[in-house]
């Protein structure tokens, strides 16, 4: 399962080059027992509280760092593709394999939206204020729907190969989608307008997100350059090249202070790679670990971690990378 | 002026068309996948005489929903080598075609090994032309073994196929450089 998550946002971006080198780092780790396997994870960025689905076709939702369970929300069997938190962990979104897709109040478990795609979700991620959510079938074009009413308020334009990866602004002003086609745009979220296209990537960008500056957009993908781009312009302001993978995910902390980006395997995607923790000022890494095994998920946690989930049997193993 | 009336979300173009065609029905949607590469070489020869390999070679034809072949349709294909594995940093077996008369195409490269992380063999394609929408989709293979023989039956072992219609029966022939796959993957365009 692909995790999409919303993303809050940072000041200056002075980046070195990644590099995915081996370090000797083993990071704290915790161990959550479950009723069922664990198969994908998501984390809140404002509250201490995680979301976990369990192969008995649950939504569990978790206090954290305890592991507690809160509350426990059926979903339907079978495959998912897109499951996503709000930033306050106070809403859930899940869709699966055959269109179906909901929200959910964490507090209470009441379903808040259902929804219906041509087919299965490709992105689904919350606007930081937890009112839109950005939504796109595979391959399709991106909806932002207003999550209050469960109805679309804007269609961004179909582009080729639809949307890979989206993420809001922190001010919710804009959105900055990776397109299949390999161009990353940005559009006005209040009308869908376009405001800015960079069209410099050879591959799909697999990761975007913007910086808390809300001027400035980072996105990577199969070309394992990383592009800092003007969101206003288009314009690559930096060129960040020497990974030896991907990154398919990149997400700013919660303060915006440092970058976390994890690599894919690309020769084979069911093995782990680097995740790296970057201070995004100097560009210092302050982390590079290589998990056990392929990791389920996870994000920045409230209190400004990156925390990341591994699976053994029915226990989830959170590692907090710090 | 008087007003033709064909009833909610029925345009004229769309009456137009379903009375004039309806003779082909669009090639099946497959998703993108994240190794799209473009500005891939234009070339046919995707393998190379030292490949490692089954030899694959891919024909067809490309039309829109109305059964006119369109020449000067682009494809662009991309897929794994016999190992399983793209190229990221290069083009191999990555290339751009033109579909020539009668919007017939065709390429010669190896069977893609199992990529790890998808279920099937598989070969990507990004078909455009004027006038019609561009299509995503995939070519399978019915003599993989993921499928036990029966396609048709098996073809959701790998969530990512839509349609059993994209997997393509396989005709093993005997060549001097060794046994070889040919494969025939017609494509229908959707009007635009």
């Amino acid at each position: 399962m692909r995790i999409h998550r919303s993303v809050p946002a940072l000041t200056v971006l002075l980046l070195v080059a990644v590099r995915a080198s081996a370090q000797s780092f083993t990071p704290p780790e915790s161990v959550v027992a479950l009723p069922a396997q664990p198969v994908a994870l998501v984390i809140a960025t404002t509250r201490p509280v995680a979301a976990v689905i369990t192969a008995d076709s649950r939504i569990r939702i978790l206090s954290l760092p305890d592991g507690h369970e809160l509350r426990e929300i059926a979903i339907p069997p079978g495959p998912g593709d897109v499951f996503s938190l709000s930033r306050d962990g106070r809403l859930a979104v899940y869709g699966d394999h055959n269109g179906r897709v909901q929200v959910w109040a964490t507090d209470s478990g009441a379903a808040t939206c259902d929804l219906k795609l041509r087919h299965y979700p490709g992105v689904g991620v919350f606007s930081h204020d937890g009112k839109t959510l950005a939504l796109a079938a595979q391959g399709d074009a991106l909806q932002l729907v207003d999550v209050a009413t469960c109805t679309t308020r804007a269609s961004l334009p179909q582009t080729i190969g639809g949307v890979m990866a989206a993420a809001f602004s922190r001010d919710d002003r804009y959105i900055v989608c990776g397109g299949g086609d390999t161009a990353v745009r940005v559009y006005d979220t209040a009308d869908g307008r376009l405001v800015s296209e960079n069209k410099e990537s050879l591959m799909s960008p697999l990761a975007v997100d913007f910086a808390r500056d809300g001027h400035t957009v980072v996105a990577s993908g199969g070309d394992k350059v990383m592009l800092i781009i003007d969101a206003a312009t288009g314009r690559v302001t930096r060129r960040l090249t020497g990974a030896t993978q991907p990154p398919f995910a990149v997400q700013f902390s919660p303060d915006g202070t440092r970058l976390g980006i994890v690599f894919m395997k690309s020769e084979d995607t069911t093995r782990p790679d680097h995740i790296v923790v970057i201070d995004a000022a100097s560009g210092a890494r302050e982390v590079d670990w290589v998990p056990p095994v392929m990791p389920i998920g996870g994000g920045w946690s409230h209190d400004g971690h990156l925390v990341v989930g591994t699976v053994q049997q029915h226990a989830l193993h959170l590692w907090t990378l710090k | 002026m008087g007003v033709l009336a064909l009833g909610p979300g029925v345009s004229i173009a769309e009456a137009l068309d379903w009375g004039q065609d309806a003779t082909r029905k669009p090639t099946p949607w497959d998703e993108l996948g994240p190794f799209y590469k473009r500005d891939a070489p234009h070339l046919a020869q995707l393998r190379q005489p030292a490949d490692p390999g089954l030899q694959l070679s891919v024909a067809g034809q490309v039309f829109d929903t109305r059964g006119n072949a369109i020449e000067g349709a682009t494809l662009e294909i991309w897929q794994a080598n016999d190992a399983g594995l793209y190229d990221l940093d290069g083009y191999r077996y990555r290339a751009a075609l033109t579909a020539g008369h009668g919007g017939k195409y065709a390429f010669e490269s190896v069977m893609p090994g199992h990529y790890p992380g998808r279920v099937c063999q598989h070969v990507h394609y990004l078909v455009q032309a004027p006038g019609c929408k561009p299509l995503t989709t995939q070519l399978y293979f019915a003599t993989d073994p993921v499928f036990d023989g029966d396609p048709q039956r098996n073809y959701t072992k790998d969530p990512l196929i839509q349609s059993a219609e994209l997997v393509r029966p396989v005709t093993i022939v005997r060549t001097p450089a060794g046994p070889a796959a040919n494969v025939t993957f017609e494509i229908v365009l959707e009007r635009s």
